[in-house]
């Protein structure tokens, strides 16, 4: 089977200006190679300033990379723009951390599901549609949710309304940057189900960003652990997390060996 | 818990369109609005005004271009109050010339609100040389004092000679008005484009103009709102000030050519507060039923203001 | 103090392009208009009784206007020479005075009237907005602010007539017009400085009046979040006392002021330029009312040149200032 999305020697340098002349460089990205199969979550795993999220922004071209490149089923479309990138971004949807944030404020639950389906032209009977999607994400019955504000639901209930969101637009990769570090713990593992439900019944391919290995070992299949802009190690999740070769993936599980201590 | 009450909002939220959201939300907006005793007032206020205004156009005691009567008369039971030095009516003045007063006051402020908003979203939505390019002309526009390009275009009009009405004014005072609003839908566009939500339809596909026209122009819509307001203020104010220039148009009537022809007339010094008051009055309660209008926009985009009194506790959360 | 360099070269190109930006409107208005200005102009000054006003001067003044024959761009560099020598052509309607010649006489006036005035507004304004946004929501907040409204929504002009007629005409405790009594001589002596600061009294009072409910509003509601917020509360719970707190509260809610200062500046002129010809005070202003009732179009360009000019300085001198005051302004230029 051949892979989804595949990087190769993905690197982001972000400038800061330093004085009248000076440039300085932070390296986000360093030579990042990571790759994902359809029907398998892999997880990204390091701390916060490890380049995590800025890898998410480059795989759906909201930053662009400095060099290297990206392939999507083996098509090189790092430099791609325009009307090809539009088709490109409905393959590839983003669930971001904050549910809070990712919903606008002003409009129904209804609205966020439908303008997805309406700007893809969707074929079929758009209501029909919304239900569906609703109770594939579980906030049944439809009907008491669609003509809800954000606000009025609660973060569990708006990650699901975002999920059901982006699933309208039937992509095959999901990235999921951090999409319950900010629930009660209560409500993670509803969404961390609702991830490995969309693998395995519609077989998209998840990219799981986190800092939190204890989420990683329940859905990810493969993890790369992210230290400063580099992979510094990756391979099969419980392989890592039972004998870590690296020092610091050694030391971040150190740091959460204990489920309650972390949680 | 949760289930059940979800099963009871069922059957209420059952039945609702688009629509009747869209004007829910109107209506709520308005009802917030309401609820504030400042917004209250001035929104009573500005509803007496318009009436006056409307009465006017259809209406008045007496022709207020002719002179009728004995100069100077105060206030008496057939001129209600009294005559100008000219001998016209002021109270028939005041009454016609309030339509056009308000005209210009809010085609002012729909205008320059309008340009205000398109610049301001147009910059915060562009690229980055762009939006420094809009900005140094939003900047030049901000400190250049109002009253000079009044005085450098008024005169100019003037020269070319040709009665074009009220135009002249409502070019010059939009001209002068409207780069405050697209300084602040500047910065509130640089600061709402960042957001999730916005990255969001980005993602989903939605256009810029969908983004800009769904999105953005309804998550400022109190401060869009509030800027028509202000600019309205501007431009009533801004018309007394052209015509106590003298760039206006002084044969019309209007509040601000009435102050023009009292203040000529040195109805100040000669004890003719009747006629140099009731303009005055007018102008000033028109600006202060929008001043109290917006305080009530204000507490509603800056809730920190608000007065809380019970806040309702949201079930779900 | 490190001096945010990049902060103020910013400032000072935006400036510069605000001034070239004015310069050409200048240069550009007179040569938009239809028929022959120089011509007008010219009648104008004959008709004021210009004596000795040759037809060679029709000459110079076409030539000033574009008439001449030379390509545009020669005639904006002729304009930019000529505006480099301070030359701003000669006044219709105080004919033969050249306009650089009042414009010095009156910018120092206006200069001093604008200066004080909207210091001190700015001052009484931000205290009375402090007092009303830390007394929130009592009596005494409402009459606050009911008086800064009322200020703000009257106009400026009126009020300016109705001080002049109880101060002024009948009340007969302040001079009617004028800088300083004719009695006492310029210079540096007490009479002279006394008898400015009474004939300056009335104006300055005005423009404090018209300007100081903008402080006031813009203050209260600034200090509101402020008091709520958490490093407030913090405050509190260290044990702080109430004045402390109010004053840590106000200098939080100054900062976003100080912008505005720099922006009023404009609007302060404006006010300033009405005021003065009201006070019959010998600044820009009242040059101004003048040039517009005469059409005194080389007078109206010199006074709007003049005016952006002061306008830009006491901007740039204020947005330093600001650079320096806010840490965060001052790290950029690191």
């Amino acid at each position: 089977m051949n892979e989804l999305i595949r990087t190769e020697n993905l690197t982001k340098e972000f400038e800061t200006r330093k004085g009248f002349t000076g440039i300085t460089k932070i390296k986000a990205l360093d030579n990042v190679n990571i790759s994902l199969y359809p029907n398998e979550i892999v997880g990204i795993v390091g701390a916060s300033g490890s380049g995590k999220s800025t890898l998410a922004k480059i795989l759906v071209f909201l930053y662009k990379s400095t060099s290297g490149k990206i392939y999507f089923k083996d098509e090189d479309i790092t430099k791609i723009h325009g009307k090809s990138l539009k088709k490109y971004r409905k393959e590839i949807q983003m669930v971001f951390q904050d549910p809070y944030a990712s919903l606008d404020p002003y409009h129904s639950i209804e609205w966020h599901i439908k303008r997805p389906l309406l700007i893809s032209h969707y074929s079929g009977n758009i209501d029909d549609r919304i239900d569906e999607l609703m109770n594939m994400v579980k906030l049944t019955p439809p009907e008491s949710y669609k003509n809800k504000f954000p606000h009025q639901v609660s973060g569990g209930q708006r990650q699901r309304v975002y999920i059901a969101r982006v699933l309208a637009l039937n992509p095959q990769i999901l990235i999921a940057d951090e999409p319950v570090s900010m629930l009660d713990v209560s409500l993670r593992i509803d969404v961390l189900d609702l991830l490995l439900k969309i693998k395995n019944e519609l077989g998209i391919g998840i990219i799981y960003i986190t800092h939190d290995l204890n989420t990683v070992s329940m859905v990810t299949d493969r993890i790369y652990v992210l230290h400063n802009g580099e992979v510094v190690e990756d391979g099969h999740t419980n392989t890592i997390l039972t004998s870590p070769q690296d020092g610091y993936t050694k030391a971040l599980i150190e740091a959460a060996s204990d489920p309650y201590k972390r949680i | 818990m949760e289930e059940k009450s979800n099963l009871n909002e069922k059957n209420i939220y059952n039945k609702s369109t688009k629509s009747k959201v869209r004007t829910s939300v109107i209506k709520s907006t308005l009802g917030t609005l309401l609820k504030n005793n400042k917004s209250k007032t001035g929104f009573i206020m500005l509803l007496s005004i318009i009436t006056f205004s409307i009465i006017g156009i259809f209406y008045s005691p007496y022709n207020p271009n002719a002179y009728l009567f004995k100069i100077a008369q105060p206030p008496n039971s057939v001129n209600l109050l009294g005559t100008t030095g000219y001998g016209q009516d002021v109270f028939s003045e005041l009454l016609r010339g309030a339509a056009p007063t308000l005209m210009i006051a809010f085609t002012v402020g729909l205008l320059g609100t309008l340009i205000a908003v398109l610049v301001g979203i147009f910059a915060g939505f562009t690229s980055k040389t762009t939006n420094a390019v809009i900005n140094i002309f939003i900047n030049i526009f901000l400190v250049i004092p109002g009253v000079l390009l009044i005085m450098l275009f008024g005169t100019y009009f003037m020269g070319i000679r040709q009665n074009l009405g009220y135009l002249p004014t409502i070019i010059i005072l939009v001209i002068t008005g409207w780069a405050f609003g697209a300084r602040t839908f500047r910065s509130i566009t640089l600061s709402i484009v960042k957001r999730d939500f916005v990255l969001s339809s980005i993602l989903i596909g939605e256009s810029k103009i969908s983004i800009i026209v769904r999105q953005i122009m309804r998550a400022i819509m109190p401060i869009i709102v509030s800027n028509f307001f202000f600019t309205s203020m501007y431009g009533a104010m801004g018309l007394t000030f052209i015509e106590y220039l003298g760039v206006g148009n002084i044969q019309q009537v209007n509040w601000g050519t009435m102050l023009y022809w009292a203040i000529n007339y040195e109805a100040y010094l000669t004890g003719t507060w009747w006629w140099i008051l009731p303009p005055s009055i007018m102008i000033s309660l028109l600006m202060f039923s929008l001043i109290l209008l917006n305080f009530g926009l204000d507490e509603m985009a800056n809730p920190s203001l608000r007065v809380f009194k019970k806040k309702k506790r949201d079930k779900n959360e | 103090m490190r001096i945010p360099i990049k902060y103020i070269i910013k400032k000072i190109s935006l400036f510069f392009v605000v001034f070239m930006g004015a310069i050409t409107v200048n240069f550009a208005l007179p040569r938009m208009m239809p028929g022959n200005p120089a011509q007008v102009v010219y009648s104008q000054i004959l008709r004021a009784g210009g004596s000795g006003v040759s037809p060679v001067y029709l000459n110079q003044l076409e030539v000033e206007y574009g008439l001449s024959k030379a390509p545009l761009y020669i005639q904006y560099f002729q304009y930019l020479d000529n505006l480099f020598h301070g030359n701003l052509g000669v006044s219709i309607s105080y004919f033969p005075e050249p306009v650089s010649t009042i414009l010095a006489q009156a910018l120092p006036w206006t200069l001093f009237l604008v200066i004080s005035s909207i210091t001190i507004s700015f001052f009484i304004g931000n205290h009375l907005g402090r007092y009303a946004g830390t007394n929130r929501n009592t009596g005494k907040d409402l009459a606050i602010d009911l008086f800064s409204m009322f200020m703000a929504a009257f106009p400026a002009f009126v009020l300016a007539f109705i001080i002049l007629d109880i101060f002024a005409v009948y009340g007969n405790l302040f001079p009617i017009g004028g800088a300083y009594g004719i009695s006492v001589n310029e210079g540096l002596n007490v009479p002279f400085i006394l008898s400015v600061l009474y004939h300056a009294f009335l104006p300055a009072l005005t423009i404090i009046l018209i300007s100081l409910g903008g402080w006031v509003l813009g203050m209260r509601n600034n200090i509101i979040p402020s008091l709520n917020s958490d490093f407030i509360n913090y405050s509190e719970n260290l044990g702080f006392k109430k004045y402390q707190i109010k004053s840590i509260a106000y200098r939080n809610a100054i900062l976003p002021n100080m912008t505005g200062f720099a922006m009023s500046i404009g609007l302060s002129t404006s006010g300033v330029i009405i005021e003065e010809s009201i006070f019959s005070y010998p600044g820009v202003g009242m040059y101004m009312i003048n040039a517009i009732n005469s059409l005194d179009y080389p007078l109206i360009q010199g006074i709007f040149l003049m005016v952006v000019i002061a306008v830009l300085i006491g901007n740039f001198a204020v947005d330093i200032l600001y650079g320096f005051l806010d840490p965060r302004i001052r790290q950029e230029g690191d």
